[in-house]
C-alpha cells in the first residue's frame, strides 16, 4: 500500500516569488501537490547544488515521482514553485524542457521505431540538424552497447536496452539538468554499470543528474548529494557524507520514515 | 517540424511490418482499399449519381474520419501527447506536423478517394479545380476534427470516473447506431431513403461539399461554382476554428500528462468478501479467488470495462428485433429475457488475454489453469445470469407473462453455462495479448493489431458459442407456444448447460496447462 499522510494544510497558491538564491540547478519550495484525497506532495522544499549526483530516496507512495514530475513540467503543482537551471518551470515549462533531459519511469518511447530512428526524431524534435542527430544517435548506440540492435523496434527491446535508450533519448542535446525516475529498477547488474557510467561521465562534464531510486547501495555509492523523502515532504537532505555520518544509507532511511529495526517477525512463516 | 512528423508517420507505417501486427495491417488496407475502389468505381461509372447520395458521402466521410481512429487505438504514436510532453515545442507549432501525418496511410486514402474522384466528374478545368480544393477542405477538415476527438478524448481517459463516461457514451452511440441499423433492416432500404438521407446531410460539414459536388454535377455554371466556393470558404472557416479548439487542448495536454495518482489496480488480487457476497465466494472454493479478482477488474481495469460496455452493446443490436413484441406487451418477450447471459457467455471467448500481466500472478498462485479459467467463466456466467435475471423480472412485471419466468431463467442458465465454457475453450486458442498497463489511453499504447487479432478470436468464439446454444434457442422457439416446451426447457437446459460447463472447462484447463510455459514466458 501507498503511504498516505494523514493531515495536511491547504496549500498555498504557485506564487512567483523570484528565483532562489545561491547557485542550485534545481530549487523546490514548498510544493504541493494532490490526486482527490491523497495528499501526494506536502510542501516539500528541497535544493539540489549545481554539478551533484543527487539521490532522492522514499518509500513508494513517498512522493519522489509526483515531485520529479512537477520539476519536469509534466505535472502541474497545486502550490509552491519550482526553479530549475535559473528558470520558473511553471512560467515558461517550454524553456525548461530545452534544458534539462528526463527519463520517466514509465518510459513513453516511440515504439515503433528502431533504437537509431529514435534518437535520431529525438534530436529533429529538439531542433538538431539531420546530419548532428545521426552522429550523436550512433555515438550514442556505441557507449550504450546498443549498436547490434540500433536496427531493432523499440518494441522488441528488453528493459534494459528500453532504460539505456531512454537514457541516450534523454541526453542527446546534452542536458544541463537530467532528471531520472527509479532508473535501475528491473535493469540488469551489467547494463546498470553502463547507465551509472554515462551518469558519471556527464556529471564530471558539469551537468547535475537527479534521480530518484530504492537501490540504496547505488545511491550511497553514486551520490555525493541525497534527500529522503517521506509524506510529500523532505526529512532528511544534504551531502551524503553528512546525511549518513557513518551509517548505511540504508539505516538512515529506516531511521527517517520511522521504520528503524522495528521489523516485525512473521510467526507463521 | 511538418517534415519530421511526415517521415516520422512513415517510419512508423513502414515498421508496422516488422511487427506481429503486419498481417492485419496488410488485411485491412486491402480491404479498406478494395472497398474504396469499388465505390469509386461504381461512382465514377454511373451515368446519374443517385441524388442525396454525394451530400451523404461527405457527412460519412467525416464522422469516419473523426471518429474511426478510436477503433484502432495505439495505431498512431504521433498523436501521442505522453510521448511529445517531453519536448520544449509548443502545440501550435506540431499541430500542423500532427494534422498532415494524419492524411498519410492506406485508411485515409480509402476514406478520401471517392471524394477527390467525384471532383473529376463536375465538368471543365475550373470546376475540377473548384471541386478539388472543397474535396481537399473537406479532408482537410476531417483530419483536424480527428485529432482535436483523439486529443480530448485521450485526455478524458486517463481518469477513471470520465473514462467511464466516455464508454458509457461510446456504448450508447454504437448502441444508438446498432438500432438505427436494425431499423433499417427490418423496414427497407430505397433509393428514396438516400435522398431523403441526402437533404439532412447537406447541411452538415462534409456533407455540402458533397452537395456542392452535385450541384456542379449537375450543372456547372457560375452560380453552383460560387456555391462550391462558399461551401470550400465555410468548410476551411470551421477547420481553423477546429483547429483553434485542437491547439488548446493539445496545449493542456501537453503540460498536464499525468492526472491521476498511483493507480491501485493490480495491487490487491483478493478480496475478503463479507455478507451475501462473501457466503457465495466461500461455497466456491479454488474459484473464490479468481471470480473476486474477476469482479474487482470489471469495475477498475479499462479492458473489462470495456468487455462489459462490449456485452451492453451486443445486448442492444442483438436485442433491438425483440424491443417490438416488449414494447407490445407480448408476454412471450419474457423468453428474451435470456439474452444477456447469451451475450455474456459467447463474449467469454478471449478469457486469458483481458489482463495482461496480472494473469502471471494468478498463474503462479494458483495450482491449476483449469481453476483459473473456470472461475473466469463463472464470473462471465455470474454476470450474464444475473443481469438476465433483472431483465426477466423487469419483461415479466411490464408484461405479466410471469409463467414463462421460470423457463426463460433455465435457458438463461444454459446459456450462460455453454458460452461461457466455450469462450474458455476459445481462450486457450486466443493469443495472449499484452495491454499497456502503464498508459491507459488506447490512442497511445498497445501493439498494432492488438484490436484485430482480439476482435477475430472474440467474433469467431461468439459464433461458436452461439451455436452451442443452439439446442436451448431452438427449444425457446418452442417454449413460445408449447408448454411442454417450457417444462422441458426448465428441466433440461441448465443440465445441459452445466454438463457443457464441465467438459469444455476441464478440456480447456487440459489444454491451457500444456501451454503454461509458453503463456508465462509471454508474460514475463
Amino acid at each position: 500500500m501507498t503511504d498516505q499522510p494523514a493531515t495536511t494544510t491547504p496549500p498555498p497558491p504557485v506564487v512567483h516569488s523570484g528565483p532562489p538564491e545561491g547557485d542550485a540547478a534545481v530549487s523546490i519550495r514548498n510544493l504541493y501537490k494532490s490526486f482527490g484525497q491523497k495528499v501526494a506532495v506536502n510542501g516539500l522544499t528541497l535544493s539540489v547544488p549545481r554539478g551533484t549526483f543527487f539521490g532522492l530516496v522514499g518509500p513508494n507512495g513517498a512522493g519522489k515521482s509526483t515531485t520529479l514530475k512537477i520539476s519536469t513540467g509534466l505535472l502541474r503543482p497545486d502550490g509552491g514553485d519550482v526553479w530549475v537551471a535559473g528558470m520558473d518551470v511553471w512560467a515558461d515549462p517550454r524553456a525548461v524542457k530545452a534544458t534539462i533531459g528526463v527519463v520517466p519511469e514509465d518510459l513513453r518511447l516511440f515504439e515503433r521505431l528502431t533504437g537509431q530512428e529514435l534518437l535520431e526524431y529525438v534530436g529533429l524534435l529538439r531542433g538538431f540538424e539531420r546530419d548532428v542527430c545521426r552522429h550523436r544517435a550512433n555515438e550514442l548506440l556505441e557507449v550504450m552497447d546498443l549498436e547490434d540492435a540500433a536496427g531493432r523496434l523499440v518494441l522488441d527491446y528488453s528493459t534494459g536496452m528500453r532504460k539505456k535508450i531512454a537514457l541516450g533519448a534523454a541526453i542527446l542535446h546534452r542536458p544541463s539538468v537530467l532528471f531520472l525516475d527509479e532508473p535501475f529498477e528491473s535493469v540488469d547488474p551489467l547494463s546498470v554499470r553502463a547507465l551509472r557510467e554515462i551518469l558519471t561521465q556527464l556529471v564530471n562534464n558539469g551537468a547535475t543528474v537527479v534521480f530518484s531510486s530504492h537501490v540504496m547501495e547505488v545511491v550511497e555509492r553514486l551520490c555525493d548529494h541525497v534527500a529522503v523523502v517521506h509524506a510529500g515532504s523532505v526529512v532528511a537532505s544534504g551531502p551524503t557524507a553528512q546525511v549518513c555520518n557513518g551509517r548505511r544509507l540504508e539505516d538512515v532511511f529506516a531511521d527517517a520514515v520511522g521504520h528503524a529495526h522495528t521489523a516485525r517477525t512473521l510467526d507463521w512463516l | 517540424m511538418i517534415a519530421i512528423f511526415v517521415t516520422l508517420r512513415l517510419r512508423l507505417l513502414r515498421n508496422v511490418f516488422k511487427t506481429d501486427g503486419a498481417l492485419a495491417f496488410v488485411l485491412f488496407s486491402i480491404l479498406a482499399l478494395l472497398f474504396s475502389s469499388m465505390v469509386t468505381i461504381g461512382l465514377v461509372g454511373a451515368d446519374r449519381v443517385q441524388p442525396g447520395l454525394l451530400p451523404l458521402m461527405g457527412a460519412l466521410l467525416l464522422i469516419a474520419w473523426s471518429f474511426g481512429p478510436l477503433l484502432f487505438g495505439g495505431s498512431d504514436e504521433t498523436i501521442d501527447t505522453t510521448r511529445l510532453a517531453l519536448f520544449p515545442v509548443p502545440a501550435r507549432q506540431l499541430a500542423p506536423g500532427m494534422a498532415l501525418a494524419n492524411l498519410i496511410g492506406p485508411g485515409p486514402i480509402a476514406v478520401g478517394l471517392p471524394l477527390f474522384a467525384m471532383a473529376f466528374k463536375t465538368g471543365g478545368p475550373l470546376q475540377i479545380l473548384v471541386g478539388l480544393t472543397a474535396a481537399f477542405s473537406t479532408v482537410l477538415l476531417a483530419s483536424v476534427l480527428s485529432r482535436w476527438v483523439q486529443t480530448v478524448i485521450g485526455n478524458l481517459l486517463r481518469k477513471r470516473n470520465r473514462r467511464d463516461m466516455v464508454m458509457l457514451f461510446a456504448g450508447l452511440f454504437a448502441g444508438g447506431i446498432g438500432i438505427l441499423s436494425q431499423v433499417i433492416l427490418f423496414t427497407g432500404f430505397s433509393t428514396e431513403r438516400i435522398t431523403q438521407g441526402g437533404r439532412v446531410a447537406r447541411w452538415l460539414p462534409g456533407g455540402w461539399t458533397g452537395w456542392a459536388l452535385e450541384a456542379m454535377q449537375r450543372n456547372g455554371d457560375g452560380s453552383t461554382l460560387i456555391v462550391a466556393m462558399g461551401a470550400t470558404a465555410l468548410t476551411l472557416l470551421l477547420a481553423a476554428a477546429v483547429a483553434w479548439f485542437w491547439i488548446a487542448a493539445l496545449e493542456r495536454a501537453l503540460s498536464e500528462v499525468t492526472e491521476g495518482g498511483v493507480d491501485s489496480i493490480g495491487r490487491t488480487h483478493f478480496m475478503d468478501s463479507t455478507g451475501v457476497a462473501g457466503m457465495v465466494l466461500h461455497r466456491l472454493g479454488p474459484y473464490a479467488p479468481v471470480l473476486a479478482k474477476e469482479i474487482r477488474y470489471l469495475r477498475r481495469h479499462p479492458r473489462y470495462r470495456v468487455q462489459v460496455v462490449s456485452q451492453f452493446i451486443v445486448l442492444i443490436i442483438g436485442g433491438a428485433p425483440f424491443l417490438l413484441a416488449i414494447l407490445d406487451r407480448n408476454p412471450t418477450s419474457v423468453l428474451f429475457g435470456c439474452i444477456p447471459a447469451l451475450t455474456a457467455g459467447i463474449t467469454s471467448s478471449n478469457l486469458l488475454g483481458a489482463d495482461g500481466r496480472a494473469l502471471w500472478g494468478e498463474v503462479l498462485a494458483i495450482d491449476t489453469m483449469k481453476t483459473i479459467l473456470r472461475g473466469r467463466a463463472i464470473a462471465f456466467f455470474l454476470l450474464g445470469v444475473g443481469a438476465s435475471t433483472i431483465v426477466i423480472l423487469g419483461t415479466s412485471i411490464w408484461t405479466g407473462g410471469w409463467r414463462f419466468a421460470p423457463a426463460a431463467l433455465a435457458a438463461s442458465i444454459g446459456m450462460g453455462f455453454a458460452g461461457s465454457g466455450t469462450g474458455a475453450f476459445t481462450s486457450t486458442l486466443a493469443p495472449v495479448l499484452l495491454p499497456d498497463e502503464t498508459n491507459p489511453n488506447p490512442f497511445a499504447s498497445g501493439d498494432m493489431g492488438q484490436g484485430c487479432v482480439s476482435g477475430i478470436f472474440t467474433f469467431g468464439g461468439a459464433f461458436v458459442g452461439l451455436l452451442t446454444a443452439g439446442p436451448i434457442l431452438l427449444g425457446l422457439a418452442y417454449a413460445r407456444t408449447e408448454l411442454w416446451a417450457q417444462i422441458l426447457m426448465v428441466v433440461a437446459a441448465p443440465i445441459y448447460g452445466f454438463i457443457f460447463f464441465v467438459v469444455t472447462t476441464e478440456r480447456a484447463g487440459r489444454r491451457a496447462d500444456q501451454k503454461t510455459p509458453d503463456l508465462v514466458a509471454a508474460l514475463t
